[in-house]
């Protein structure tokens, strides 16, 4: 007996195999799902993470090769949706920010990324505002409204919001002081995380100013940013697998590491069903037709 | 090239003059106007390829009508200064005319409240178009919220609830594409879907009936009017194009050759 | 009257707003690109604006339920709860000047309501991703088989598990991505816009009147 869900009825007659297949319940499918992607989150299988991505290395040899003191923007518009796959990232590459001595400036371009600069951190220095070296090698301007326009204005002028995201005056900061131009020629680089087009860092940041852009991007965005890899973006993380390889990178596996045995095997699973789903559909497609093609 | 001026305490840094950008945005307004111009004075007669996904809205609403359920159109997270937006909307409109001639029920969703003035309008005038302006129902206009996944829940829930015959996703799409359209799905509705997001394309591509790609959706609006001056539009974007393709063609020759003054020319 | 009011003033304010603009690109005059970056600014000041307009859509959409007696309870509670968030909200930033963006209760409800919620709406294609791979995916063609293919090599070169499969996954992964893909993106991003170019040369001169509600 299968089960029966709105739109998807099952018939009763007697069937094939293969005409089954055709018709199961997608709810079997959600079962399935739900199983091979829980499983190795409680009981890790330990898949090996296989060869660095190219585009991983990119973002980890540029930053690497920046000179202390080198100010790097991080542009936070993950949502929690999307905080998954680029939260450990974000982590992961202000670690490495952090071991390289580079000065780091975050902004929100969302009201929902807010929690996760706060997140990166506390996991990262220990604390916030009340860090020795917040204002002069970290800041966090909080969020500023408007994507392109908010950008526009913050590459123009670095000291655009006047105070950052705890209400100190960001014209006090040592951060700012020895910056010559105090607009986007002083980035060294900018990173976006989230899951929407990156476009719009490019247009703002790359175009104008020639800031190299990075980003720590949900896996399905990575096709929208190869067209502008290697020459305008220098490297990204694709979704958890571009983060996991990150933490790899500066020793300090985490959340994406984890993972990524459930995502290993969700892959499969989905690769599994599409070719069982083919397998069914080329049969009964063949029985029906007498082995002629339309 | 760039050049500093300060403004008071604040320090600007402009683009200076004449750069490639600019010239080709001068060059494009003007193809642009001669493509309007030649087509409104009849020099020029243009014929628009045929866009299968715009012609199947008739069979969309002729659907709905012969099932007595509605039509579902959602114009998706954008605002009204995002393009895509603005193109869903003109779509929206022929959509909304033909839904109150055949009498059938137009739910009309958004994400942004930024929409919901100019939907009300559009869609109001459109039923006076069709001489119904009493079956213009402002609750079937629905803004549901601004927060992606809840305005996705709130889609995927009216089109269960209500039973679309058809579901047309006409805009700005990001990661709740794919909720949209397994709903419409499970809904049994006829799905048409519309976006510029190359990231979103694919689910489309496999779940809809129709998908219109790219500039597809943005053109649809004057597909649909055939009015020259639009026709013309489209005819001056083609010969961009065109331009384009041509720049392309001879700037890769030429940069193979180790000639590269015309890649910096155009900025690039 | 009424035409020149809602029709052609807001064309006419429209199209200056954007030569000027276009105008900001071009000259090099400290006043002129002063005015056009305040403009800019007033573009963020009229977008935080919109929040106001989604309040008072949503306030109205609540009352009239409560006042047909639909969903009493549910529009009560929501009511309630958004307006003790605004007023609460702009209490703690009047007199305490603190940001919502890092007040404690804003921050809480975001971190234990609001980002759980997305995430759990988000984690749901999943399993409509399963479910469509296995329903719609199939190769009914030559270039659904093509999509197809390229699929499953992405799918399992983007994951640990592809390259302990087989190695070559990997490399082949990277070519899709970086050669076929970026070509079709490439053309994608460019065909759009050149789209939209004439769409806003459209809406410029006036033959697009969508944006404000109005058909020919």
């Amino acid at each position: 007996m299968g089960m029966r869900g709105a739109g998807w009825a099952v018939g009763s007659e007697a069937k094939s195999i293969y005409e089954r297949l055709q018709e199961l319940d997608p709810r079997y499918v959600y079962l399935l799902v739900i199983i091979v992607i829980s499983l190795p989150l409680l009981r890790p299988v330990g898949i090996p993470l296989g060869t660095m991505s190219s585009e991983t290395l990119g973002l980890y040899k540029y930053i690497d090769s920046l000179p202390p003191g080198s100010v790097i923007l991080m542009i936070a518009d993950q949502s929690p949706a999307a905080a998954a796959e680029c939260q450990p990232g974000m982590l992961a590459i202000f670690q490495h920010a952090v071991n390289r001595g580079l000065r780091v400036m975050f902004f929100a371009a969302r009201t929902d990324a807010v929690p996760f600069i706060s997140d990166a951190f506390k996991k990262v220095i220990g604390s916030e505002a009340d860090h020795p070296d917040y204002g002069k090698r970290y800041v966090n301007l909080g969020f500023i409204p408007q994507y392109e326009v908010g950008l526009t204005a913050l590459a123009a002028n670095l000291l655009y919001t006047t105070r950052d995201a705890y209400g100190k005056e960001l014209k006090d900061m040592e951060f700012f002081s020895d910056l010559p131009n105090k607009n986007a020629r002083d980035l060294k680089l900018a990173i976006y995380y989230g899951a929407s087009a990156v476009d719009w860092v490019v247009r703002q940041l790359t175009d104008p100013y020639g800031v190299p852009v990075g980003g720590g991007v949900a896996a399905v965005l990575a096709s929208r940013i190869y067209p502008y890899y290697p020459d305008k973006v220098v490297g990204f993380l694709t979704g958890l697998k571009g983060s996991a390889e990150y933490e790899v990178l500066v020793k300090r596996p985490g959340e994406a590491v984890a993972g990524m045995d459930a995502q290993s095997l969700g892959h499969l699973a989905i690769v599994i069903m599409v070719i069982l789903g083919n397998i069914g559909y080329a049969v009964s497609r063949r029985r029906v037709q007498g082995g002629k093609r339309p | 090239m760039e050049k500093m001026i300060a403004t008071g305490d604040v320090e600007l840094s402009v683009r200076s003059g004449f750069n490639g950008a600019l010239i080709m945005f001068i060059v494009s307004l003007a193809i642009i106007g001669l493509g309007i111009y030649m087509t409104v004075k009849g020099v020029l007669k243009p014929r628009i390829r045929r866009l299968p996904g715009v012609d199947a809205l008739d069979e969309c609403i002729g659907r709905a009508a012969e099932l007595g359920r509605p039509v579902h159109y959602t114009v998706g997270l954008g605002g009204i200064y995002n393009e895509q937006v603005i193109a869903g909307l003109s779509i929206a409109r022929y959509v909304a005319r033909r839904c109150a001639e055949l009498g059938v029920r137009f739910l009309f969703t958004f994400s942004a409240p930024t929409v919901q003035p100019v939907a009300v309008d559009l869609i109001k005038e459109a039923y006076l178009e069709a001489g119904k302006p009493e079956e213009f129902r402002p609750e079937d206009i629905m803004w549901l919220s601004d927060r992606q996944f809840a305005f996705a829940t709130g889609v995927m829930g009216l089109v269960l609830r209500e039973k679309a015959a058809a579901n047309l996703l006409l805009g700005y799409f990001a990661a709740e594409s794919l909720i949209f359209a397994e709903a419409g799905y499970r809904a049994g509705a006829m799905q048409i879907a519309g976006t510029t997001n190359s990231y979103q394309i694919p689910f489309f591509v496999t779940t809809c009936d129709y998908t219109l790609i790219s500039e597809e959706l943005i053109t649809a609006g004057a597909y649909i009017s055939k009015e020259p001056r639009q026709v013309g539009s489209i005819l001056g974007q083609d010969y961009i194009r065109l331009i384009g393709l041509i720049l392309m063609g001879v700037g890769a020759v030429l940069y193979a050759l180790g000639w590269k003054t015309l890649t910096d020319w155009l900025g690039l | 009257m009424s035409v020149v009011l809602r029709r052609h003033i807001p064309i006419i304010i429209l199209a200056s707003l954007a030569f000027f603009m276009v105008g900001d690109t071009l000259l090099l005059d400290p006043t002129y690109n002063a005015y056009a970056a305040s403009a800019r600014s007033v573009v963020s000041i009229i977008g935080s604006f919109a929040v106001m307009l989604s309040v008072t859509l949503l306030s109205r959409i609540h009352i009239r339920r409560i006042q047909r007696r639909r969903n009493v309870i549910e529009s009560s509670v929501l009511l309630i709860c958004m307006w003790t968030t605004i007023a609460w909200g702009l209490y703690r930033f009047a007199f305490f000047g603190e940001k919502p963006s890092v007040e404690y209760i804003t921050q809480s409800i975001f971190r234990g309501i609001v980002s759980p919620g997305d995430a759990t709406i988000y984690s749901i294609l999943a399993f409509f991703i399963a479910s469509a791979a296995y329903r719609a995916f199939r190769a009914r063609s030559l270039e659904a088989t093509v999509l197809l293919a390229a699929g499953i090599i992405v799918m399992l070169g983007n994951a640990p598990v592809g390259e302990a499969i087989w190695g070559g996954f990997k490399p082949m992964t990277t070519w899709i991505m970086d050669v076929a893909n970026k070509a079709g993106a490439r053309v994608i991003i460019m065909s759009a816009i050149i789209a939209t170019i004439a769409l806003y040369i459209r809406i410029i001169l006036g033959y697009e009147r969508s944006w404000m509600g109005r058909g020919e």
